[in-house]
This record gives structure tokens, C-alpha cells and sequence, in this order.
């Protein structure tokens, strides 16, 4: 059909993806590299700083634009995105405990390598989340009763953070407040190489929801008669999400609206609702996407790094308005 | 082969205490045969349909295609064999027509793999069959009523199944777009030897296309070539409530007689003398009369005249207009 | 108040840049100046008489204190006086043991954060005054209300100063609410002799290793600008503060990759922050362990003495105990000039 419009499409996706790598791992030592004289202290900063960032922000554009794209069909809701499962509220609750809740008692709790405190509370506390609507799906088929259920749990976890917040010295409060604004500065190679296996089980999981995602789009019913296994389905794409966001928000802290609009920026570039399709674009796209917030959150004031949740918001929020505004663009019903 | 669907003493409906089809239903359909449902609405027509492909559980009975129970297979097994198209479309995103067809693949790729030759070929089959070539590239919200069910039953052949379940296929579609969708079923039970069953509304059409029909009322299903049920009078007794009546000349259902009707004596033939029997009917006249002492109309075939009679007096119209207007004047009793 | 009455118009402090200290007879005149950050022509004054002729001026000893900050309580206990304490913010994290069986008894009380403060306390307990600090803004709501219910409050803004005498220095303030005032003078004279002569002992024959201060938050390292306390004793210490050509006077932000830079060549790596482990685990956080003070097994974190519920004593009495602090900073950074010295506040990491 178009298949050599995909074809120049993704090769010029590509071509930007290999591009922004380069420019996220190299910047500023562009000169040293082209005349092969880089110095120790820049090949110390690349491969043990700018590495581990640069996988980092892939591994998180990719997870959360392919959940982003499995919860937006799930649902057939445009504006759904990887949290609606409540996963990031039950990080940021198990990680309000450890950073908060923890110094109350007096216990501080660190934690070596890949396995630090942060990361396993966050990683508990979303799986925790995950395993409540898991079973409250089970019981109750009906999609938007999972989504009233995702935003009551995270209503819940955000009044035990508000308490915490408000109870705790300020030391502790910054402490977990700086971890809502996500970083990508807080995976070294140990963690690298741990998200690195999770992102990849949830991708691979993912390659084989992309034809009965194809079938959802329709709705329950269609999706039955035309062979889906819905119940199972559905299982199979929340464990996907799970694994994708679950392990984003423990290495990276909840990173905001990539994963609501990068599905959407790539259906406008890409053209085709095929989910085939659309996850390779999501993948490309989404790595994109977080490699840009990357290097914009270093390079503009040279000394200080700003928060990537600042970034994905000014360049995630542009392009949800754009969407709601112009509803043509809007393929669901 | 024995492909034959056997419905056997099922009853079904959303829960155990309000069953839809209370009295055990048995039929069967065949290959290359075209049965059509019909009935009141909420008589169980769309519950029937959902319960042949296991969108419901029956309640009691079972439902067997080539002796295989159907509810036992899974359901990429089954819609290998049994495909349905829901009435209205608006669940459909607005994707890709090509898209859409594509979707009816999926019982043929499974989870994993991604369309090869053969899916190719089938969705191109399908395309052509249903005349929607030139649709392939447009949104499928973008397409009239009419087109989108074509898209629906192109989906549904590209599925490839032998029984092809239609709900209410040609409601809400204007008169060609309706024949249209009429003439593909015909063309798939007779060419493709597939089982096509569908619910309609539309009691005249099914009597004309349908080899046998699944007639709904309230406390039973009756179910037979359509002749026999006609001859057994089921279709009069289908509504209740005597509001309606069958009539054999039309094959449909009539508004039983306005009474006080003004009986009228009209002699004529051709064209021209059925619309006028047709407007009298319609002004509250009763053209069955064959003798009239009081109202008499002669028409003729080959001239433009109309002629007349009424209390004694004559008067001769030329249009139909005229003609209007001289009977409104006999309904309120005035003279022409 | 004309300056022309005062007997003493030289101010009884030496070192502290931000106090000073005016006596006339029997009345205390205290200025306090930029007791906020951001600020640089603030002056705040206080009065303190034994027989206050007005309002506006505190009377003294005072019976009942309350502190916002562990190093005002720090002051008071240096000088004996725990028991005029009746209330502290952040009670549980304290460390002074009279304090801790005081408050076991009910003696003094936990007041809240400044956005959760019992203001039931105040009210019922009507201490004399209250000693705050104020941070970024002039004056938060918190103490608004403070002065509504007619509690007398006082800046202390003993942690913006940047030179470690001059923090302990305002030991004399507190003398002067307490009643004793000679007291607190003698042990400013001691301490400020033992670390004077501290620095005059010789370093300079052993070259001054380069030392890194700071922790990440987040994508950031907060160090101590090149003028900030922590500089300023790094160097009294003999070290050679790698940012001490900077001449901000507190914390400043820098990126990730700017920080490990200078956090490479690093000889010594202090004030690695405990609850930064949280987050970066610096022992175990592979990026780390490249740098040259982890091979070394030189990073040192200033919470050596910590209570059972993680309260650092670093952030208390250190800053009555600048000569140990000093001590403490010089043996890490030349581990063989005082044999068989034990820190009192850091512990390698």
C-alpha cells in the first residue's frame, strides 16, 4: 500500500533518533572527538555520566510511548496515558514513605548499586498499585470502572504524600519533591543495565499485543468476534504497562506527559492506526522525543541542569492542547 | 463436509431470571443459505445472533456448527468460523478504510504474525466483491451510511468465516444502498456457499431474498420458508395488537382501515388508475366498492381525465391536482 | 534609640559580621543585620534590660525559650541553661542528652514546623520569646501570627555567617538572654584562642590536598560557594577548596556533569550527605566509585553523631564548637598529624 511511505519515514526517524544519540552523548566535545583527541576526564564523563543518561532517556521514551499507546487503545481515550493505572501514585507513595516517612521513625534506609532505597520502594509501591487494579479488573470487566479505580488510588496515595509532606523537616520534603520532577541523572551503569532488562521484557511482551490492540479499537464486542481473547488480552497489555512504567518511575521518578503525547505525534507522523506499525514509530519517536528533553535541560544554562518534567510539560502540553482543539485529529470515536 | 449450523432446545437471554428466548429454540441453516430474523423489537433477535457467536452464554441448549459446540472453542477458533457484524457503526474508529478490512484478518494471523499473501489476497477479494476500491484511502467516518456497511461486510468476508452473522444490516441505509447490501448477501450465500443470517426489519425484502425465516413473537419462534409461514398466517400474528395487518398484494404490513371511510366506485386500469385508487386510500377514501350510489370515479389509462360522479352530478378534472382538491371538497361536504 | 547616649559605641563583637553588641549600663542594644538571604540593608534591633522601661524591650534572664533551630539549642546548652528551654522545633532530631531527658519528661515540648505550628503551645506557655531565622523572605506568615499572640520573637542569623568564629560569637546574644553574659564571653575568648592557635600550627609543609564539598539533589550538586562558612573553615584547615575562587558566601547549584568534574581530581570528598545516600548511594553508585577519593576511601560525611531518630548533631553544637570542627576538617585532611584523634563529627564513609 504505502509501504514506501513508511519506508522514508521511519528512515528519516531513524536518522534523528542516531542523530540526537550522538549530539546527547558528545556535545561539547564535538572537536576533541572529530581530531580523535579526547581527554580522560571526557571520556570519564561519557561513559560514566552521559552514557547512563543517554540510555536512560531512551529506555524512558520508549517505555512510556509504548504503554502510552497500549492505555490510549485499552481505553480508547485519547487523553490516557501510562499513569492511569495509578502506577505513578504508587511510586511516589512508596517513595514519600522511604524519602518521608522513614526519617519519622528514625531509620534511614540506603541501599547499595542497582538496588538503592528509591528504586526499590518506588518499584514495590507501583507494583502494589498495579496488583489492586489487577484484581479489581478481574472482578469488574467494565474499562472505566479501572479508571475510576486508577484515579481513586491515586487520590489516596496523594493525601498520604500531602501528610507526610506536611509533617516531615523540610531536608526530607526536598528530598522527595526533587524526585517528582523525574531525573535521568539518577541511573548509574549497575541501574542501567537492570532497566535496561526491564524495558526490554515489556517491549518484547508488547510485540506480541500490536494485532489484538488492532481489534480493541473497536470495542469489546468486535474485538470477541474477530478472535481477540479480551479478558486475556487485557491481562497481558496491563502487565506490559506495568513492567514499562513501573520501571520508569523507579529509576526516573514519574515522568510527565510523554507518554499521553508522544502516541499522539506519532500517529499525526506516521498516518496509519496500525498498532504494528505505530510501535516502531512510538519507539523512535518517544526515544526522540526524551532525548531532546535531555539535551535541552543541559544546554540551556551551562551550569545547571533544569528538571525534565519541566521540559516534557513544555513540550508535551503544546501538543495535547493542539490535539483537543482540533478534534479531526482525534482518530477515536 | 457438514458445515451445518445446529441450533438445539437453546434458550438464552442476559441472566438466568429473565431469559430473552424462554421456550427451547431448535433450527438449523445450511451452507449457501440465507435466513432471515424477524420480529418486534426486544423479542430477542439481536440476542439470538449474539448467543450464535458467544457474545452470550446460552442458557440452556447449544448451539453446534459441524458438530463442533461452539461455546467450547476459544474464540480465535471461532471466529475462524462465525463472523457478526453489529448494527450502526459508530464503534468503528475513525480509521483507514483499508484498516478496517484488515481488522477481519485477525482470526487468520493470530496475536502474532502480521498479514501475508493470503490475508493479502482475501482483503483485496473482499474489497472487490463489495465495491469499495475507491474507498480504501478515506477515513471511514468520512464514507456515507451506505458505503460504511459495505466496508462492514467487506471486514466480514475478508474474516472468511462459513456463517455470517448480520444485525440489522440494512437499517438506517437509503433504498439503493439497502438492494445494494441485499444483492452482496445473495452473491455470498449463492457463490461462496457460506450460511448468512441476519435480522431485519424490513419484512417485505426478507420474504423476497431469504430461503427460510426465523419468525420472533412474543412466546415463540416460529421458523420455515417464508411461503409457509405466510400461508400459516405467522405474519399477521407476529405484531400484536391488531394495529397491523399482512397484506398479500403488497407482501407487507398495512394500517388496518380508518373507519368511517367514504365508500368510493372507481373503474380505470394501467398505472394511472392504481396511483388514483392510492391517493383515495390515502384521503380516507374506500375504493374497494364495486358500486356506489353516491361517489363514482372513472379514469382512462390513455387521457388526462377524470371523471366524476357525485350526488348526481358530474364534473370532469384534468390534473390530479384538480382531482385532489374536488374530493377534499366531497370529505367536507361540500358540493364541487 | 541616639547613638550619642550609648557608653559603648564600638560593638562588643569581634568576629561576627552580622551582630553587634552595645551596652549601656544596664540595657543591652542588639543590631541584627540581613537576617534574611536576599537582603542587604536590613537591621533589625533589640533591647534587653533587666528593668525594661518599655515594651519594646525584652527583659532578661528570660524563663522561657523557644528555638526554631537545633543550634540555637546548641547555644543554650553550651551554657548550661537546657532548662530554660520550654519549646523546640524538630525536637526528635536533637541530640544534646540534657535536652533529650528533659523533653522525656514533659519538660519541653515539640511547637511544629513553621507551616504546622502549635500555636495552642504558645498560647498556653507564653515564652518569653521566640528565636527564629528567617530564610529567602522577609517575614512569613508564620511569624506574623507569632507577634499577633504577643510572643517576642528574635532573629538569629548566626547560620549566615560566614566565618566560624563569627558563628560562635553570637554565644554572647545568648549569654545576654540568659542572664549570663561573662560566661558566654569566657567561652567565646577560649574556644577563639584554641583555634587560633590551631591555625597558626604548620600545615604548609605538606601540600594541601584538594577538597570537594557537596551533595546532589536531584540532577544538581549543592556546593558551598567559595566565601561560605564551609570554605572558609576548609581552608582555615589547611585544604585547597576546589571552588574557593567563587565568591558566593552560600550554596549555589551546579550540574551533574560540571560537579563530577571537579568531584574527580578530588582528593577528599566532604559533607557527603547521609540522606543523599538515599538517593545516590555514593558507595555503591558505580559512577562513584571511579572517582580518585572512593579508590582512596576518603569521603567523608558530617553525620557522625547522630541521634536514634537521624538527627545530626553536625547541624547543633558544631557551631559552638568550631576549634573541634576544625580538628575534626584538618585530621581528615592530614590523616597523620593527629595521631590517635578521634572526629567527633565526620566519619569516612
Amino acid at each position: 500500500m504505502n509501504s514506501g511511505n513508511y519506508f522514508f519515514k521511519f528512515l528519516v526517524l531513524v536518522i534523528v533518533f542516531t542523530a540526537f544519540i550522538f549530539i546527547a552523548v558528545f556535545f561539547g566535545y564535538f572537536s576533541d572527538l572529530f581530531s580523535n583527541s579526547l581527554s580522560e576526564w571526557e571520556y570519564i564523563s561519557i561513559s560514566q555520566i552521559r552514557i547512563p543518561r543517554t540510555v536512560a532517556a531512551i529506555l524512558s521514551g520508549i517505555a512510556l510511548s509504548v504503554s502510552g499507546m497500549q492505555m490510549q487503545s485499552l481505553f480508547r481515550n485519547p487523553l490516557a496515558g501510562p499513569y492511569v493505572l495509578g502506577i505513578s501514585s504508587g511510586g511516589a507513595l512508596g517513595v514519600s514513605l522511604v524519602t518521608m516517612g522513614l526519617s519519622l521513625t528514625g531509620i534511614t534506609f540506603s541501599g547499595t548499586g542497582a538496588f538503592s532505597g528509591v528504586v526499590i520502594a518506588s518499584a514495590a509501591g507501583c507494583l502494589l498499585f498495579m496488583l489492586i487494579i489487577f484484581s479489581l479488573h478481574l472482578k469488574i470487566r467494565h474499562p472505566a470502572t479501572v479508571l475510576v479505580a486508577g484515579i481513586l488510588l491515586g487520590s489516596a496515595a496523594s493525601a498520604i504524600v500531602e501528610i507526610l509532606q506536611y509533617i516531615s523537616p523540610e531536608r526530607n520534603v526536598k528530598s522527595f519533591v526533587v524526585w517528582t520532577m523525574g531525573s535521568l541523572s539518577s541511573v548509574d551503569t549497575d541501574q542501567m543495565y537492570v532497566f535496561i532488562v526491564f524495558v526490554a521484557s515489556g517491549i518484547i511482551l508488547s510485540l506480541f499485543l500490536n494485532n489484538v490492540l488492532n481489534t480493541l479499537r473497536s470495542g469489546d464486542e468486535y474485538a470477541h468476534v474477530l478472535g481477540t481473547n479480551v479478558k486475556l488480552a487485557r491481562i497481558l497489555v496491563f502487565t506490559s504497562t506495568g513492567l514499562l512504567t513501573g520501571s520508569v518511575v523507579a529509576f526516573c521518578g514519574p515522568i510527565a506527559f510523554v507518554g499521553v503525547a508522544v502516541p499522539h505525534i506519532t500517529r499525526l507522523i506516521i498516518g496509519s492506526s496500525n498498532h504494528r506499525v505505530l510501535f516502531w514509530g512510538n519507539i523512535l519517536c518517544g526515544g526522540i522525543i526524551m532525548l531532546l528533553a535531555d539535551i535541552s535541560s543541559r544546554i540551556m544554562f551551562s551550569e545547571i541542569q533544569l528538571p525534565v518534567n519541566a521540559i516534557t510539560s513544555l513540550i508535551g502540553i503544546p501538543v495535547i492542547l493542539y490535539l483537543v482543539l482540533s478534534k479531526n485529529k482525534i482518530s477515536f470515536s | 463436509m457438514n458445515n451445518i449450523l445446529k441450533i438445539s432446545e437453546l434458550r438464552t437471554g442476559y441472566d438466568n431470571a429473565h431469559p430473552v428466548i424462554k421456550s427451547p429454540f431448535s433450527a438449523t441453516a445450511e451452507p449457501g443459505q440465507i435466513t432471515g430474523i424477524i420480529g418486534p423489537n426486544g423479542s430477542g433477535k439481536t440476542t439470538l445472533l449474539k448467543t450464535l457467536c458467544c457474545l452470550i452464554k446460552p442458557l440452556s441448549g447449544n448451539v453446534l456448527l459441524g458438530n463442533e459446540n461452539i461455546t467450547l472453542l476459544s474464540p480465535l477458533e471461532r471466529a475462524k468460523r462465525i463472523s457478526y457484524i453489529m448494527t450502526g457503526s459508530s464503534v468503528i474508529p475513525d480509521i483507514k478504510v483499508s484498516e478496517v478490512v484488515e481488522m477481519g484478518r485477525f482470526s487468520g494471523t493470530g496475536w502474532i504474525r502480521s498479514h501475508n499473501q493470503t490475508d493479502k489476497i482475501l482483503c483485496e477479494n473482499a474489497t472487490e466483491r463489495t465495491g469499495i476500491s475507491h474507498l480504501l484511502s478515506k477515513r471511514f467516518h468520512a464514507i456515507s451510511d451506505g458505503e460504511k456497511q459495505r466496508v462492514l461486510f467487506a471486514m466480514a468476508l475478508a474474516q472468511n468465516t462459513q456463517v455470517m452473522l448480520f444485525d440489522e444490516p440494512a437499517a438506517f441505509l437509503d433504498i439503493p444502498a439497502k438492494h445494494g447490501i441485499y444483492k452482496i448477501m445473495h452473491d455470498i450465500s449463492r457463490t461462496d456457499n457460506k450460511t448468512i443470517i441476519f435480522s431485519t426489519h424490513d419484512i417485505s425484502n426478507a420474504i423476497a431474498i431469504c430461503d427460510k425465516l426465523w419468525a420472533f413473537s412474543e412466546n415463540k419462534i416460529e421458523s420455515g420458508l417464508p411461503e409457509y409461514l405466510g400461508i400459516k398466517n405467522v405474519f399477521s400474528m407476529l405484531f400484536p395488537d391488531n394495529i397491523l395487518l399482512f397484506d398479500t398484494e403488497k407482501m407487507d404490513y398495512v394500517t388496518t382501515s380508518i373507519s368511517n371511510s367514504i365508500p368510493v366506485d372507481i373503474k380505470g386500469d394501467g398505472t394511472k388508475y392504481k396511483w388514483t385508487v392510492s391517493l383515495l386510500k390515502r384521503l380516507g377514501f374506500d375504493p374497494g366498492c364495486n358500486i356506489s350510489a353516491v361517489l363514482s370515479v372513472i379514469t382512462n389509462e390513455n387521457d388526462d381525465k377524470w371523471i366524476i360522479n357525485y350526488n348526481s352530478n358530474q364534473v370532469i378534472v384534468s390534473s390530479l391536482a384538480e382531482f385532489e382538491e374536488k374530493m377534499k371538497c366531497v370529505i367536507n361536504k361540500q358540493p364541487l | 534609640m541616639k547613638t550619642d547616649n550609648l557608653v559603648s559605641s564600638v560593638s562588643l563583637t569581634s568576629e561576627a559580621s552580622l551582630l553587634k553588641i552595645f551596652r549601656q549600663d544596664k540595657i543591652w542594644r542588639i543590631i541584627v543585620e540581613n537576617p534574611w538571604q536576599n537582603t542587604d540593608n536590613t537591621r533589625l534591633e533589640y533591647m534587653f534590660s533587666e528593668n525594661p522601661s518599655d515594651s519594646s524591650c525584652i527583659k532578661v534572664p528570660v524563663k522561657k525559650i523557644v528555638c526554631f533551630s537545633s543550634s540555637h539549642a546548641a547555644y543554650i546548652s553550651i551554657l548550661g541553661e537546657q532548662e530554660k528551654i520550654t519549646g523546640i522545633s524538630g525536637l526528635r532530631f536533637i541530640c544534646d542528652s540534657t535536652i533529650i531527658r528533659l523533653a522525656a519528661i514533659g519538660k519541653i515540648n515539640e511547637v511544629g514546623y513553621e507551616n504546622n505550628l502549635n500555636f495552642d503551645f504558645f498560647v498556653k506557655e507564653k515564652p518569653d520569646v521566640a528565636l527564629i531565622y528567617g530564610v529567602g523572605t522577609e517575614h512569613a506568615m508564620y511569624i506574623s501570627r507569632l507577634e499577633e499572640l504577643g510572643i517576642k520573637v528574635l532573629y538569629i542569623a548566626e547560620y549566615l555567617e560566614t566565618s566560624p568564629l563569627g558563628r560562635l560569637e553570637w554565644i554572647k546574644l545568648f549569654g545576654i538572654l540568659l542572664g549570663n553574659y561573662d560566661k558566654a564571653d569566657s567561652i567565646f575568648n577560649s574556644k577563639c584562642n584554641t583555634y587560633k592557635s590551631l591555625l597558626k600550627e604548620k600545615t604548609s609543609r605538606i601540600k594541601p590536598p584538594l577538597v570537594f564539598s557537596g551533595s546532589p539533589i536531584g540532577d544538581n550538586w549543592y556546593i558551598p560557594g567559595g566565601n561560605s562558612f564551609m570554605a572558609n573553615i576548609i581552608k582555615d584547615a589547611g585544604g585547597n577548596y576546589i571552588y574557593s575562587s567563587d565568591s558566593r558566601n552560600e550554596s549555589f547549584p551546579l550540574s551533574f556533569e560540571s560537579a563530577y568534574k571537579e568531584l574527580i581530581s578530588a582528593d577528599i570528598w566532604i559533607n557527603c550527605d547521609l540522606s543523599s545516600e538515599i538517593i545516590y548511594s555514593a558507595s555503591g553508585d558505580s559512577r562513584f566509585k571511579a572517582i580518585k577519593s572512593a579508590k582512596n576511601k576518603n569521603i567523608w560525611t558530617n553525620a557522625a553523631k547522630i541521634n536514634k531518630n537521624g538527627g545530626n548533631d553536625f547541624w547543633e553544637s558544631a557551631v559552638v564548637n568550631p576549634e573541634i570542627l576544625l580538628k575534626d576538617i584538618r585530621s581528615a585532611l592530614f590523616p597523620d598529624l593527629y595521631k590517635g584523634y578521634d572526629q567527633k563529627y565526620y566519619r569516612k564513609l
